[in-house]
């Protein structure tokens, strides 16, 4: 079945405008986003990633070009309707301590409420389930100031799930989280695309959790934006674009991006398993070496196991170590 | 399910509490004055017993009824105030006094006093003063207002918008300062004594004006709820919500230039209650949402109010306590206690 585009943009002009004067950040930008996705936004810092979400979410003109939101032009939606087809999240400062995880959930049911945001039963019904969806149930109760930063921002994404909009836009939900949080929370959006058919896009420097949930990856740098399945975006080079002309560079077989190092010195590294293979090389990486693709003419190091490690030198001595720090001591000991 | 309930049926506990509290106090400024009267002969007057001594029944009808009922209104009007500012400027500090906009509106209804013949004070006004006084007050402080919001658009911390209103204050009261220069001694004199607060202003004639336009002010506010919760979200979060942000803020600071600008042309410009009332509320409710504290606030503020009142009147025949004395005794401490125990407070964090 043909997923459903619900954004598209036509030749977008993005930036800002003061005085009649427009000043564009990138032009001619094509794109779709599709129901059912989790899309994430990659670019460094000042690409324009903030910019291209404001626009996105009509809280910022765009400059010339059309942004489609569900068949309909996004400039001819009025605030009421906006805020029924997308809901945001922001790394906007709230005051939201003194409100219980219900409270704030249900805030999120406004579009939907009359004058006086009075409740109804299925209100009430969609904001419990929210809440459950994003696995809350335990801290309904709570006062949004005991919760963890993870939670909270559960708690936020359970209020963008009552406002029922196919479009939900996030900007670095993961930015001030721990490593755990962060996984869980980009798991949690990549189930929601799917389970409850929204289109979801996040903007997030995390690259590697990128990679591995994301069904669409849009990359943004300073030539334009470049969109594609992660797969496609690593093995046909692209993932480089990111950071180019910095000294880092992305290792497709990891799937992240590591200091760029020309070595001046080669070691030949044989071990039992690829983990250990991968640490190894990550080790000599370090020391400085690069990783040879011959045993003639260079150090070989043999992995059999994290405790039996063979050292053998250029000249053929052999020495057994027991541990990476051993490995690691007894080549800087060489060295010198 | 049984957790919101417990809040529920604790929240209307404490309503109910605070309300119980306040008819006491209304109680108490009937029945306690600086000139003691027999409290019997105080029920029998309140009864409507005409046979009771004149110059009693005088001050009791004439004078601590206007004034329980003003410094009730007052109080609601200033506390209400102050939550509005802080939810609509994100900052737990903000209140009329702070932002220098019950100087603006002191300095609308010094403009109107000279305008209209040299002495400040308000005693004695017909309904047209009274609307000239009021359109001073409310203007002023809409000026002051309107200035505090372009530096809002313009500095983004808290800390620094709040020195910006006090700044804005001093120069609003060296413009007072300035036009008591060119008035009558007893202009200055009567302003000075304005100055100190006092609920007593208001008189029977004149309460339906102004019991009016704080109720309006008040209706006002309570129509206002939902935009408010949306607001503690911050203005982009709110506008997602699908809150006007432009019309909703602009009615929120409309209804505060009415409330707090009516209660300071007849009581002169009252510190700490609008300030302070907002947090004793959050912190008896334990609650941010305003379908519940904003009426809290009305029952805490007028409640507050009513406690200074029947203070300034404690040393009896000797005199009354100046109001401005009174009321920073009861809310600065609050706001100390609040600002050393923030990490700890929901609402801060």
């Amino acid at each position: 079945m043909e997923k459903e585009i619900i954004v598209s943009a036509q030749h977008l002009s993005i930036g800002y405008r003061y005085k009649g004067v427009s000043t564009p950040i990138h032009e001619n930008l094509d794109f779709t986003l599709k129901c059912g996705e989790l899309t994430s936004l990659l670019g460094p810092n000042g690409a324009g990633k903030s910019t291209l979400m404001r626009t996105i979410s009509h809280l910022q003109p765009l400059l010339s070009g059309s942004i489609t939101l569900s068949g309909k032009e996004l400039s001819s939606y009025n605030e009421k309707e906006l805020s029924r087809t997308i809901g945001i999240i922001l790394t906007d400062k709230t005051q939201t301590g003194g409100l219980t995880v219900n409270e704030l959930v249900a805030l999120g049911r406004q579009p939907h409420t009359g004058f006086f945001g009075r409740l109804s039963k299925q209100d009430k019904e969609r904001i419990e389930s929210s809440i459950q969806a994003v696995g809350l149930s335990s801290k309904k109760g709570s006062y949004m100031a005991e919760l963890s930063d993870g939670e909270r921002q559960k708690a936020m994404i359970a209020k963008t799930l009552v406002q029922e909009c196919p479009l939900i836009l996030l900007d670095e939900p993961t930015a001030f989280l721990d490593a755990a949080s962060r996984i869980e929370i980009t798991q949690l959006l990549h189930e929601i695309a799917k389970e409850e058919n929204r289109a979801i896009l996040l903007s997030t420097h995390d690259i590697e959790q990128a990679l591995v949930l994301s069904d669409q990856i849009w990359l943004l740098t300073q030539q334009g934006l470049t969109c594609g399945t992660p797969e496609d975006l690593v093995l046909n080079l692209q993932m480089d674009k990111l950071f180019e002309g910095k000294n880092v560079q992305f290792d497709k077989q990891r799937g992240s991006f590591s200091p760029s190092i020309n070595f001046q010195k080669e070691i030949f590294v044989t071990a039992s398993e690829d983990s250990l293979l991968h640490w190894g090389v990550n080790a000599i990486n370090r020391l400085g070496f690069g990783q040879a693709s011959t045993p003639q003419g260079h150090i070989q190091i043999h992995l059999m196991d994290k405790n039996q490690i063979l050292y053998k030198g250029e000249k053929g001595e052999e020495t057994t170590l027991s541990s990476f720090e051993e490995m690691t001591n007894f080549i800087t000991q060489k060295e010198k | 399910m049984t957790d919101r309930n417990m809040k529920e049926h604790r929240n209307r506990y404490y309503a109910i509490g605070m309300g119980a509290v306040l008819l006491l106090l209304f109680a108490c400024n009937l029945f306690f004055g600086s000139l003691s009267i027999p409290c019997q002969e105080t029920f029998h007057i309140l009864m409507g017993d005409e046979t009771a001594k004149e110059s009693w029944r005088f001050i009791i009808l004439e004078s601590r009824l206007p004034q329980a009922l003003t410094a009730l209104l007052s109080g609601a009007a200033l506390s209400v105030s102050g939550l509005l500012l802080q939810t609509t400027f994100n900052n737990p500090l903000a209140g009329p006094s702070i932002l220098g906009i019950n100087t603006g509106a002191s300095l609308g209804v010094a403009l109107v006093m000279l305008l209209m013949g040299g002495s400040i004070g308000v005693g004695s006004l017909t309904f047209s003063g009274f609307l000239a006084v009021l359109i001073g007050a409310i203007l002023g402080a809409l000026c002051v207002m309107v200035i505090i919001l372009l530096f809002s658009s313009i500095v983004k911390g808290t800390l620094t918008l709040l020195i910006i209103g006090i700044m804005v204050g001093y120069i609003a009261s060296s413009a007072i300062s300035l036009l008591n220069f060119f008035a009558t001694t007893e202009g200055v004199y009567s302003y000075m004594i304005w100055g100190l607060g006092s609920f007593s202003g208001v008189s029977l004639s004149q309460m339906p004006y102004f019991s009016g336009s704080i109720l309006i002010g008040l209706i006002a506010s309570l129509l206002l709820i939902k935009p408010l919760n949306a607001l503690l979200l911050g203005e982009r979060y709110a506008q997602n919500l699908g809150i006007h942000i432009k019309r909703s803020r602009n009615l929120l600071l409309a209804t505060v230039g009415l409330l707090s600008a009516s209660t300071t042309a007849f009581c002169g410009p009252i510190s700490f209650i609008g300030l302070a009332v907002p947090h004793i509320a959050r912190l008896l409710l334990g609650t941010s949402n305003h379908n519940t504290l904003l009426p809290f606030t009305i029952l805490t503020g007028a409640s507050v109010a009513l406690l200074c009142n029947l203070a300034c009147s404690l040393p009896g025949e000797n005199g009354i306590i100046p109001l401005n004395a009174v009321t920073p005794i009861i809310g600065a401490p609050i706001i100390i206690y609040v600002l050393v125990h923030q990490h700890k407070i929901q609402y801060f964090n």
